[in-house]
């Protein structure tokens, strides 16, 4: 085995992170094509959105369950850690961002702080007990502390609103050192679009510089084989910890711009919405953090337009799902990196 | 390289051909305007989820009213807007900034659930357009969510009709009243009301009151409790599927035959799923029944029979008035949100429930409550008026009043839980 | 005192549904290596061929003996076509396909019955109560379902171990690839046992329907609770899955009884501390 004394020390974690990564590229579970590219990617889709979806909430909508997505898929695709349990993360994000505004005070920064923040300690606090168990043992965990928190909301209803939800949460204003605007996602939804798509590319960002970063590469090693990355030398307890609280974190600056847009916090089942993310990410495709982007714009586009013509309208979602998963495991992502560009080429080496 | 130009010329088609959208769209549709501009009602209810009946009853009711008025409001002809919201606020939230920002509706009204009605009413207040609130709650008249310009509550509050039901309860079922509640908000309300009212009836106290978890079909677990609390009358104030699974379980300890118990909520659709076997002799209150001698009502029912072939569940009554409300004061030229307001408060009808006043503090609809007797299988005819339909008999009717309602002072303050 | 002996005896009968659930879930999980996330609900399914086949011959009892067979058709069904080509996939895919695959059933029933539910009609030879001495009569109905399950639980531990089918499926859960070295046409087995698994679960919805009735949302809620019991008892321990369902049944029952807002919570919280203390279940396999 490796001899872990002296300058080769320090070399030995690099590389074999470095070879883990290789490895996974090998056998196709590989980190996205054009990381960086994949900013600009979303930056035409934010656009796309802008221009084409006809409801303005919906297309805040897409940027905002996108970014959740992603944040979960830190969490699913490159940590190897399927959580049951996204939704809760979103939600209290949304309550804490809420009852900062209804009680503390309209500024947008301090409601975003506070939600962002505090669904990060609670995702340290949680994720330290469900990280003890790995696989199937940490879904379940996460299931369990989602339906813990929706019984939670639910009870404490002098505080969430309980069943009803939470109502009356006054317009925000986001102060700027230039100017305030006033961010009313029904009376002024472009302001707040482009204010979301802003705080949503620079999030973006810093998941792909975590992603690129030693610590996101050893994310990657231990999804591959925990075993082999302890083995390294590294805290993968840590590291997975740190990518829980991330991923919480985001879903908290999700769930207060959600929450901002509709001035009301809705009660809904845990573990439904969780799945509805988790969807949103396999969907889209789990190799990369743009894919998520397009599995919420995809989930939200079948929602909203076969609702109108159906009553089934899930029938269908499950039945793209199932589908996807059986054949398309690297979803639309997958699809139109790898699967096509291997089509293509196949068809034009065959003339 | 050439990909990214690709993306880009074709962006910069879509823009072209729709136009800015998010950047097009948004803001309130503000009044209406010209005098034969179509007028746009949204109507958002659980057409989908848990309760369809209940739902597809409201847009029935809607679609009759619309069609016995000649599908005009003066000059104007109505176009109506039927939504799904699945039963789920956030739906009923996405479907209602849908109506406003691109159907740019100028009145909002239905719903099935009371938390859905707060999310429509949230985003009915944003953005200027009046909303006729349909279902039953406490919270709707009330701050937060009582938006003076633009709220109405044509449903009663549960207090209305618990505040009607209890001295019948108390004269007639059982002087000490067991109440079994669901955990959520219209549970909370219904023990405010029901703590309040029953003591006030003399020599009639609540025995007990226990609460059971959301969406439990298992209620074996309370059977001991209630009847170790010696109640002589139970009440039940759960709704739909959560009764049908309680009934029976009680049906089979025999509860419901030592206990009278009585109904908070009841529709023609959940009885019809009971059957007779587990109603009979059970008590229940509604603000509408298909089986009442007034002819407002009778209007609404025989239409309604003709047209869908049943009669009307207690659902529909309310989108039926909700649209012949609208449509009267628009045809009077009262198509801003302002003149609608002035138009409606203190407003008496005759509509789909009989004689029905909006009040002026809280635009509240103050219409007849109704006690019902549920009947054996042979006694639906003869007391019930229809072999299939009849139920159920009306044993008392309590008229509609600020007797029954929550004082204009009460409802200044938001609503507080008990205990 | 009476009051709490009840609740006991009410827990049981709660519990007991739930360990039929728990018991398909180990067997699928054993063996197949995943959750099956449609489990609650394939529940649901047999819980509406119950409502259909009583409405057509006015009884229950036919239920009790064709929708098991019925289920275990359908379990075998899906088990070769969706489900086959997810071995040797990560474990998550199949979490994943069976999640899918709930959606595409309770939509599929919603809209064959529609959502409005149905009455199952409880068999009119158990609709006396039985004075047990304790203090409340109970409903014959509910015992028969305890001696049901009960029934049920000893045929598949007789048919683990007596039975050489049920050596070759212990063998199986323990090492699946010696299994397959030593000749065994393994992917039979899997069928078999997704089928069995199915039709337990089917059958927990034959006796849930004359208590609760039937809607296409009943699977859900009991489908998670199905899990914290199997995540307490020990993942692929039988009698885990029965001691863990009888305990979470009467704790829900008790808690009802004391504290009946807290009722609901119980068990995550249960989940959770075992978790923490005693990783691997209360009867699990290190």
């Amino acid at each position: 085995m490796t001899d872990l004394s002296g300058t080769e020390a320090k070399d030995a974690p690099v590389a074999a992170a470095a070879s883990a990564v290789t490895l996974a590229r090998a056998t196709g579970s590989a980190p996205a094509r054009w990381t960086w590219g994949q900013l600009g990617l979303l930056v035409v889709l934010a656009a796309f959105v802008l221009f084409t979806v006809p409801n303005p909430s919906l297309a805040i909508g897409m940027l905002i369950f996108g970014l959740w997505a992603a944040g979960l898929n830190l969490l699913v695709g490159y940590g190897g850690l399927v959580s049951f349990g996204h939704y809760l993360p979103f939600a209290w994000g949304g309550y804490a961002a809420g009852l900062v505004l209804k009680h503390v005070t309209t500024s947008a920064w301090v409601a975003l702080f506070v939600a962002t923040v505090s669904m990060a300690v609670l995702s340290a606090l949680i994720g330290a007990i469900c990280l003890r168990r790995t696989e199937v043992y940490f879904s379940m965990l996460t299931l369990a502390f989602a339906q813990l928190g929706f019984f939670i909301a639910l009870q404490w209803n002098s505080v969430t609103g309980g069943d009803d939800g939470l109502a009356g949460v006054p317009v925000s204003t986001l102060e700027l050192g230039f100017t305030t605007l006033e961010l009313n996602g029904l009376r002024d939804p472009l302001t707040f679009f482009i204010v979301t798509a802003v705080i949503v590319l620079l999030t973006f960002t810093a998941l792909i510089l975590f992603t690129e970063s030693p610590m996101g590469r050893v994310l990657q090693a231990i999804r591959e084989s925990e075993e082999r990355a302890r083995g390294c030398g590294y805290n993968t307890r840590l590291v997975q910890l740190v990518t829980f609280v991330i991923a919480g974190a985001v879903a908290g600056l999700a769930g207060g711009l959600f929450a901002m847009l509709n001035n009301f916090v809705g009660l809904q089942p845990y573990w439904l919405l969780s799945g509805v993310v988790l969807i949103m990410v396999i969907l889209g495709g789990r190799s990369s953090l743009f894919g998520p982007f397009l599995g919420a714009v995809l989930y939200l586009l079948l929602e909203s337009t076969l609702s109108r013509y159906t009553d089934s309208w899930q029938f269908f979602v499950g039945a793209i799902f199932v589908v996807c998963v059986l054949l398309f495991p690297q979803g639309l992502w997958g699809l139109l990196t790898t699967t096509l560009p291997r089509l293509l080429r196949r068809t034009r080496r065959a003339r | 390289m050439r990909a990214k130009a690709g993306l880009l010329a074709g962006v910069t088609l879509l823009v072209a051909a729709c136009g800015g959208t998010v950047a097009g769209g948004g803001g309130g549709g503000e009044g209406g305007g010209g005098s034969t501009e179509p007028l746009k009602v949204g109507v958002i209810t659980g057409l989908t989820g848990a309760y369809v009946q209940l739902g597809e009853e409201q847009r029935n009711g809607a679609e009759l009213a619309v069609q016995l008025l000649g599908g005009k409001a003066g000059d104007r002809p109505i176009e109506l807007i039927v939504r799904d919201d699945q039963l789920k606020p956030d739906v009923a939230l996405r479907e209602a900034q849908a109506l406003v920002q691109e159907e740019q509706v100028d009145f909002l009204t239905g719903c099935v659930s009371a938390a859905t009605t707060l999310a429509v009413n949230q985003v009915a207040s944003q953005a200027g357009v009046p909303y006729l609130g349909t279902c039953q709650t406490e919270q709707l008249n009330r701050p937060p969510n009582f938006d003076e310009a633009i709220t109405y509550h044509l449903a009663p509050t549960p207090s209305q009709g618990i505040n009607s039901a209890a001295p019948f309860i108390c004269e007639n079922m059982g002087q000490q009243v067991f109440l079994l509640l669901p955990d959520y908000a219209f549970g909370y309300e219904q023990e405010a009301a029901y703590t309040t009212a029953i003591p006030e009836q003399s020599g009639c106290s609540v025995a007990g009151t226990a609460y059971f978890p959301l969406g439990t079909t298992d209620f074996n677990p309370f059977i001991p409790t209630i009847e170790g609390s010696g109640a002589t009358a139970l009440v039940y104030g759960g709704v739909g599927r959560d009764q049908v699974s309680f009934l029976r379980q009680a049906d089979q300890f025999g509860l419901t035959d030592r206990i009278p118990t009585f109904l908070t909520l009841e529709d023609l659709s959940f009885d019809q799923e009971l059957g007779s076997e587990l109603i009979d002799g059970t008590f229940a209150m509604a603000a509408f029944w298909w089986n009442v001698d007034d002819p407002g009502v009778q209007e609404y029912v025989e239409a309604y029979r003709e047209e869908y072939g049943t009669p009307p569940g207690g659902y529909g009554v309310y989108l039926y008035n909700a649209l012949n409300l609208i449509a009267s004061a628009v045809e009077e030229g009262n198509d801003t949100p302002e003149d609608f307001r002035s138009w409606m408060e203190g407003r008496e009808v005759t509509l789909g429930q009989g004689d029905m006043t909006i009040r002026e503090c809280d635009h509240q609809a103050l219409a007849p409550i109704y006690i019902l007797e549920g009947l054996a299988a042979d006694e639906t005819e003869s007391r019930g008026g229809d072999a299939e339909f009849g139920l159920r008999e009306v044993v008392e009717t309590v008229p509609g009043s600020e007797e029954t309602a929550p004082t204009c002072d009460e409802v200044k303050e938001e609503f507080q839980r008990v205990g | 005192m009476d009051q709490l002996l009840s609740q006991l005896v009410l827990g049981i009968v709660s519990g007991a549904l739930l360990v039929l659930l728990a018991l398909g879930l180990n067997l699928i999980f054993g063996l197949l290596e995943f959750i099956n996330f449609a489990h609650g609900a394939l529940y649901m399914v047999g819980a509406y061929l119950t409502s259909y086949l009583a409405a057509a011959t006015g009884t229950v009892w036919l239920a009790l003996l064709v929708v098991p067979v019925a289920m275990a058709l359908i379990g075998a069904v899906l088990e070769r076509t969706v489900i086959r080509p997810m071995y040797g996939r990560d474990q998550v895919d199949a979490l994943l396909l069976t999640f899918g695959l709930t959606y595409i059933l309770i939509e599929g029933v919603r809209y064959v019955a529609g959502s409005a539910g149905r009455r199952v009609p409880a068999p009119e030879l158990l609709a006396f109560q039985v004075d047990l001495g304790l203090g409340r009569p109970v409903p014959a109905y509910l015992l028969f379902v305890v001696v049901a399950v009960a029934l049920v639980v000893g045929g598949l531990w007789l048919f683990l171990q007596k039975t050489n089918v049920g050596l070759i499926v212990r063998a199986g859960i323990r090492d699946h690839v010696m299994i397959r070295a030593l000749g065994v046409r393994f992917d039979r087995y899997r069928t078999l046992v997704f089928a069995i698994g199915i039709a337990v679960a089917g059958f927990a919805g034959v006796l849930t329907g004359p208590i609760t009735g039937v809607f296409p949302e009943m699977g859900a809620d009991i489908l998670i609770l199905a899990f914290v019991v199997v995540v307490v008892g020990g993942m692929g321990s039988f009698w885990g899955a029965v001691v863990a369902g009888l305990l979470i049944g009467v704790l829900v029952s008790v808690t009802t009884l004391y504290a009946s807002v807290y009722a609901g919570i119980v068990p995550f919280v249960l989940m959770i501390l075992v978790m923490t203390f005693r990783p691997r279940g209360l009867l699990g396999a290190t």
